[in-house]
């Protein structure tokens, strides 16, 4: 299946998330920004807090904590909502391709 | 004689998380039983400020829970006024005292010691020999006494000065959202950071758990990250330059429940008041909501 083809598919809940985060790709990623954030191009900037929230929830399957995330990619909270519109819950984790969290257990 | 907590056990208490699924929601819960006192909505309502406010990594939920109990019983004794919002503050900074003596911080960042860039190595420690958020049930086991423990002994204390008609910037707030006594009593702790401690605002607690109340009371339901509460962050947030905590907000932490409401009395932070009340007359407001928008 072409990646195309893979991001019509593409289960998502009510609020926009991937329903299926297996579903995700950088592709899908793309097709996430542009759809659901308005976002045509994505940076290095964008890229770089991407794979860090798809690196801890393929090792927790749950994003970071918000100030871990500040941490690992050197970027201030206010500089992740310009990146991000709605910021690191509704924007980055969405277009990371993060079901919607539901708890801590 | 001191009073016993009703029931409280280190197994009942984990039972509580398991099924409840947030830490701020079970220390709710189960002191709210250990005084015989449910309140099922507003222990519902806490499950947002679970991972240091929605996943935000600050003071762990346990505190925001046990903070809303010692409230609500402080009303219980005292009913509204002056003199529950103080004994609320004192309460929760003693359970914000002994929570960092008991496990060595408060922030829930530190806590699970979890950050975005940690090894392999590190993950393999924290969940298969430290055995990840299990490691959360055995603290709230083990801090649910000491909670009760030290609200007893605040709210036992006799106190002969009480401040002003205004003591709590969260309190504040709470009344001008129109929450019931008993709501803006279980507000009250939550001031300064949690107790006076400094950390995540108080009032931004207060107005994420009223919301869900509010929510719940109308038969709807409240998600860890709910769009509700998304939003009233994001209005903070605008309205703060993005800072979360009170120290850093305020440039200093408050010694005394007096120089608090001194501050709050003052004008005090009256800009995040107003955007937590969603009065939207702020500019930043309209940036926010223009961002969100997109």
């Amino acid at each position: 299946m072409s990646a195309v083809a893979a991001v019509r598919e593409l289960a998502l809940s009510p609020a926009g998330f991937l329903v299926h985060p297996a579903d995700w790709s950088d592709d899908v990623a793309r097709h996430l920004a542009r759809t659901g954030l308005g976002l045509e191009e994505l940076t290095d900037e964008h890229w770089a807090v991407i794979r860090c929230i798809r690196a801890h929830f393929v090792a927790h399957r749950r994003a970071p904590m918000v100030r871990s995330l500040c941490a690992a990619t050197g970027l201030r909270l206010k500089r992740i909502y310009e990146l991000f519109p709605g910021g690191p819950a509704r924007g980055a984790c969405r277009v990371a391709g993060l079901p919607t969290p539901d708890g801590c257990v | 004689m001191a009073r016993q907590p009703n029931g409280m056990s280190s197994l009942r208490t984990v039972g509580t998380f398991l099924k409840r699924g947030t830490c701020s929601q079970t220390l709710l819960c189960v002191v709210n039983r250990a005084y015989s006192y449910p309140l099922s909505v507003e222990e519902k309502a806490a499950d947002p400020l679970a991972g240091g406010i929605m996943q935000h990594g600050h003071q762990c939920g346990m505190l925001w829970g046990a903070t809303l109990a010692a409230g609500a019983e402080a009303y219980r004794r005292f009913g509204a006024g002056p003199r529950t919002e103080a004994a609320a503050i004192l309460a929760a900074r003693r359970v914000v005292d002994s929570f960092r003596e008991q496990n060595g911080h408060t922030d829930c960042v530190e806590l699970t010691g979890l950050n975005a860039d940690a090894t392999t190595r590190d993950l393999i420690m924290h969940f298969f020999i430290k055995g990840g958020t299990v490691e959360c049930c055995r603290m709230a086991a083990r801090y649910a006494p000491v909670v009760f423990a030290e609200i007893e002994a605040t709210l036992a204390a006799r106190r002969d000065e009480v401040p002003g008609a205004t003591v709590s910037c969260a309190a504040a707030l709470a009344r001008r959202l129109g929450a019931s006594e008993l709501h803006v009593a279980m507000a009250a702790g939550l001031a300064g950071g949690i107790g006076l401690s400094g950390g995540g605002c108080g009032a931004l607690g207060a107005a994420v758990w009223l919301a869900g109340v509010r929510t719940l009371a109308r038969g709807g339901k409240v998600a860890f990250k709910s769009q509700e509460a998304l939003d009233i962050l994001e209005r903070f947030l605008a309205a703060s330059d993005y800072e979360l905590e009170c120290a850093a907000i305020v440039g200093r932490r408050f010694e005394t429940v007096g120089a608090h409401a001194e501050h709050v009395r003052a004008g005090g932070c009256a800009q995040l008041l107003d955007a937590l009340a969603g009065v939207a007359s702020a500019p930043d407001l309209a940036v926010a909501a223009a961002a969100g928008a997109r």
